[in-house]
């Protein structure tokens, strides 16, 4: 039978299946007796003849649906009496409750078995599943947190009597064990609601209206644990050598991870060290897990039912020991080298950390990417120390104003509104004010998931743009009261051209943005092999743009500082730290330009071949110029640097011909034959010019010392990347030997009888930025 | 024409739902497409397509008119912007796959979306789900993001885009900072 009529009276009854003390309502409905609700102020009616006679006035199929019955909605409904669906279904002599005594006395086997499958349990929540389908599935993680404790003493298995059945192992150890875990959880919890994560995809917080003794101390819970380490050390007795040593283990594992993710002092630079004291307990857990016996019965899919939840059952989510073991480390590892950032001091180097940290494989876990945020920015300090207009104005400083009046801290303190220093000072704080959250969010965004980050980054764009043309309008307000003189080339010598220098910050890091809305576009497999050609020639169009835009950030700094007649020893440092910030800058927008080029002309000349499909070649639906349009609209908020249009993108891709668009579906025209080809022979000289410039140019950064690669906190991390992009270059150089070869052996065959092509996926890659193909002799 | 499309068996049929087919068509639809997932769809779910939707819905009949296939789809304005179609749901009979059935399906839709006056096509697919992905690609479908454990069993989903007309704005990543929960169907 199906309830499938009005949608307020399918909610009622959804209600009615939360509470497992009704089901008998449900399983016969012609029993006229309507619950009793404890609340006076509530006065039940059965409805159900009611619900019927509605019922009866529609035909099957027939639907009643107001304009906010969604999907959503449609996707979220229950089928009541459908098992998959209905949490309280029971088939005939199930019992509602879950069948486990949690006050049967328990084995240091036991104990030690139930510990082990607790932490698989907490890991899976980590990788994002709801704590309804993992711990919360445990029959004595229900007993301490159900109904909710007042007091810690209260958080117990026997809830209703003061002494019960059961032994110390289990009132004393596992309970101190289940109280430091469920805390851990708390924390983490906290941690990651405190920052940037999304419901579902990352985490679920939800806890079912049940608390995870947030109400308690940390010290009385650890307290609880030691007292349970004395006692095991004690039991000589009744407890042989190994299994005592591996409960301590756990018990020690668990104080101090509960002291690592605690919130306060969480700034502490020592924090690094209890993770890896933890690191150190890792060894002996997994060396241990054998003397344990796993209580399967001790968690149940049943106890979901006793949740407060309007989905439908789920199953109980299982990982093996040992990847539990490998998600832990994993995780301990990150949590003691997050600290490292608080190494790096700010400004560029905070990002390159931040960027380089987030791009390790496997990325870090949702708790460890909660924890680097808040290590970036909380109580609005960043890094624990750094107010945001010193970020912004060391930033300033390195990138386009070094030694600059707009970034002198004195600014602030003169009060008399005629100094121009009270001018600027007003204005680069509302300036300040506008950016210092586009600014930081750079660095929170990259703490996203992958996916995350590129689809914000899309949507940030047109922050920046505005950022930007905002910024246009102080700079030039700003002239006025630094006596800015413009520059006037020789060639146009009535042309005036200022520096704007906040807005060419802004539009530095726009670009720099921009570049890695394409990167992570290869990073996640979202191209697909024909768009390869003309998405690298748009990575090396911004690559090229961002150069032009260095070099003129570079001929403002050099104009000013030839006109300081005696520069102090503080203005040539920060002179000095900018020409070295804009010459590594510029080393790295050519690597990458070099290589986006050789790689797009690569994949050019394959398509020329017709080796992989042509770029946007016509298909059954849709356009190859709509087709471009869709791949570019992130761009298309951005003015500057305009999108180019679909003929000139085609154009300068040189991939697409006009008798293609005109319908032909198939690419493979004559031009595969490799002598009658002579434009693929042209690009593929091309490709191969900018790939060994590239495999300079990324040699060069590999060897940049950390200081210069504003690399500090995060060398090895850094390095171990260059490494790999450097051997992707050398990698694609080699292919351009390849096909170089087999072309000049075989000059008048068809290309795809001499040569195939692989085009791995991202993960296969030595560099998910850099997909090069394999290209191999036949 | 896809190679796949010529080498579909001739004696199906392809035939647009209506609500008058219901009580010969709808339990066979929910079964072969809940075949195909580990949690099943509530009624609702169906009955929000195809009383909305009929006719974007279409079934492949093979010559005893029994299910082999089936799409369901929807057509509405996005967000009050562009008039949107989406593949909700697309399943083949194990057995019938790869023979094209399900490319015939999609262009039928397709199809009715356009008469319509659609002007973006949208559906999810599971990451690993190779031939779905083909299948979508060779009709000139994009993969335009990257959907992070978009399914309950944790993996990740590329969200398919097919633009009919030209698009002004980037209204597209506008809502990014919202969580991704709406259209999310149970996963395979």
């Amino acid at each position: 039978m199906n309830f499938e009529v009005v949608k307020d009276l399918m909610a009622d009854f959804s209600k009615l299946s939360s509470a497992p003390d009704h089901h008998d309502v449900r399983q016969q409905h012609h029993s006229p007796l309507p619950p009793q609700s404890k609340s006076k102020r509530i006065v039940t009616q059965n409805v159900t003849s009611e619900f019927f006679a509605a019922a009866s006035a529609l035909n099957t199929g027939q639907l009643v649906k107001d304009e906010y019955f969604t999907l959503f909605e449609a996707v979220g409904a229950l089928e009541i009496m459908d098992p998959k669906m209905d949490s309280g279904f029971l088939t005939s002599g199930e019992s509602v409750e879950h069948d486990y005594d949690v006050l049967r006395e328990l084995l240091p086997e036991e104990v030690l078995g139930i510990m082990d499958q607790m932490l698989c349990f907490e890991m899976t929540w980590h990788m994002g599943h709801p704590l309804s389908q993992s711990l919360f599935t445990s029959a004595y993680i229900d007993q301490l947190l159900w109904p909710d404790p007042k007091t810690l003493e209260q958080a117990r298995f026997e809830r209703d009597k003061t002494s019960g059945p059961g032994n110390k192992l289990l009132h004393l150890v596992l309970r101190a064990y289940c109280l430091g875990l469920v805390k851990t959880c708390d924390f983490v919890r906290r941690r990651i609601m405190s920052e940037h994560y999304y419901e579902e995809e990352d985490f679920v917080v939800s806890l079912y209206h049940r608390k995870l003794l947030d109400d308690f101390e940390l010290s009385d819970i650890s307290t609880k644990i030691e007292d349970a380490m004395a006692f095991v050390t004690k039991e000589i007795e009744s407890m042989d050598r190994p299994f005592r040593d591996a409960l301590l283990n756990r018990l020690q594992l668990r104080k101090t991870l509960l002291s690592a993710v605690q919130s306060d002092g969480f700034l502490d630079r020592q924090r690094a060290r209890l993770w890896e004291r933890c690191l150190e307990l890792l060894p002996m857990l997994s060396q241990t897990n054998k003397l344990g016996v796993p209580i399967e019965n001790s968690f149940g899919i049943k106890i979901q039912r006793k949740l407060a939840s309007s989905v439908p059952p789920r199953p109980i989510v299982r990982i093996s020991f040992d990847e539990a073991l490998s998600r832990l480390s994993g995780i301990c590892q990150n949590g003691r080298d997050a600290y490292r950032i608080l190494d790096s001091q700010a400004g560029t180097r905070l990002m390159t950390f931040v960027l380089t940290y987030q791009s390790r494989i496997p990325q870090p876990s949702i708790y460890i990417r909660c924890l680097l945020q808040s290590l970036v920015f909380s109580e609005m300090r960043v890094l624990g120390t750094i107010s945001l207009k010193q970020l912004l104005f060391d930033d300033f400083e390195e990138l386009v104003l070094p030694a600059d009046i707009l970034v002198d801290p004195a600014n602030g303190d003169i009060e008399a509104p005629q100094d121009p220093r009270f001018q600027i000072s007003k204005r680069m704080d509302a300036f300040v004010t506008k950016a210092a959250d586009c600014f930081l969010n750079i660095s929170r965004n990259l703490c996203l998931n992958r996916s995350r980050l590129r689809r914000i980054l899309c949507r940030d764009a047109v922050e920046w743009e505005n950022l930007q043309f905002d910024a246009e309008g102080i700079d030039t307000e700003l002239r006025k009261y630094t006596k800015e003189e413009p520059i006037r080339e020789l060639s146009a010598p009535n042309e005036e051209i200022w520096s704007f220098p906040l807005s060419s910050w802004a539009y530095y890091y726009k670009l720099r943005q921009m570049e890695w809305i394409v990167q992570m576009g290869f990073e996640l497999d979202i191209y697909q092999v024909d768009e390869l050609a003309g998405m690298y020639w748009y990575l090396q169009h911004l690559a090229s743009t961002r150069l032009q835009h260095i070099e003129r950030i570079r001929t403002f700094s050099a104009h000013r500082l030839k006109r300081i007649a005696n520069p102090t020893l503080k203005q040539k440092t920060s002179f000095r730290r900018s020409f070295s910030f804009l010459d590594f800058a510029t080393l790295e927008a050519s690597a990458t330009q070099s290589f986006a080029e050789g790689l797009s002309c690569l994949f050019s000349f394959l398509a020329h071949l017709g080796l992989i499909p042509a770029p946007y070649h016509p298909l059954p639906y849709g356009t190859p110029a709509l087709r471009y349009s869709l791949r570019v609209q992130p761009f298309l908020s951005v003015s500057l640097p305009e999108v180019p249009s679909y003929p000139e993108f085609a154009s300068r891709v040189s991939l697409h011909t006009l008798e293609r668009d005109a319908g032909d579906p198939s690419h493979q025209t004559a031009s595969t034959k490799i002598e009658t080809n002579d434009q693929a022979v042209a690009i593929l000289d091309f490709a191969d010019q900018a790939l060994k410039a590239a495999r300079k140019d990324w040699e060069a950064i590999s060897k940049t010392k950390a200081e210069t690669a504003r690399c500090v906190g995060c060398e090895d991390w850094w390095r171990a990347s260059v490494k790999n992009i450097v051997r992707a270059c050398i990698t694609a150089n080699i292919m351009i030997a390849t096909s170089k070869k087999a072309m000049s052996k075989a000059a008048s065959q068809d290309a795809r009888e001499i040569l195939k092509v692989e085009v791995a996926k991202s993960n296969e890659l030595y560099h998910a930025w850099w997909m090069v193909p394999r290209i191999l002799p036949k | 024409m896809s190679k796949a499309t010529l080498d579909a068996p001739a004696e199906l049929r392809y035939v647009q739902y209506h609500s008058s087919k219901e009580k010969t068509y709808l339990s066979a639809i929910r079964q072969i497409i809940s075949d195909d997932l580990s949690e099943p769809y509530s009624i609702y779910v169906y009955r929000y397509f195809l009383y909305q939707w009929g006719d974007l819905c279409f079934m492949a009949l093979d010559e005893d008119e029994s299910l082999i296939g089936v799409v369901i789809s929807k057509l509405e304005p996005h967000r009050g912007g562009p008039m949107r179609g989406y593949i909700a749901m697309l399943a083949v009979r194990e057995g019938y796959r790869g023979k094209g059935i399900a490319t015939q399906l999609v262009r039928k839709t397709l199809d009715v979306m356009i008469e319509r006056d659609a002007d973006e096509i949208a559906l999810e697919t599971e990451v690993t789900n190779t031939a779905a992905m083909k299948l979508y690609e060779r009709l000139g479908f994009l993969r335009s993001k990257r959907l992070h454990r978009y399914y309950l069993n944790g993996n990740s989903a590329f969200r398919f885009m097919l633009l009919i007309k030209e698009k002004s704005a980037a209204y597209e990543y506008e809502d990014e900072a919202q969580p991704q929960l709406p259209i999310r169907p149970p996963s395979t």
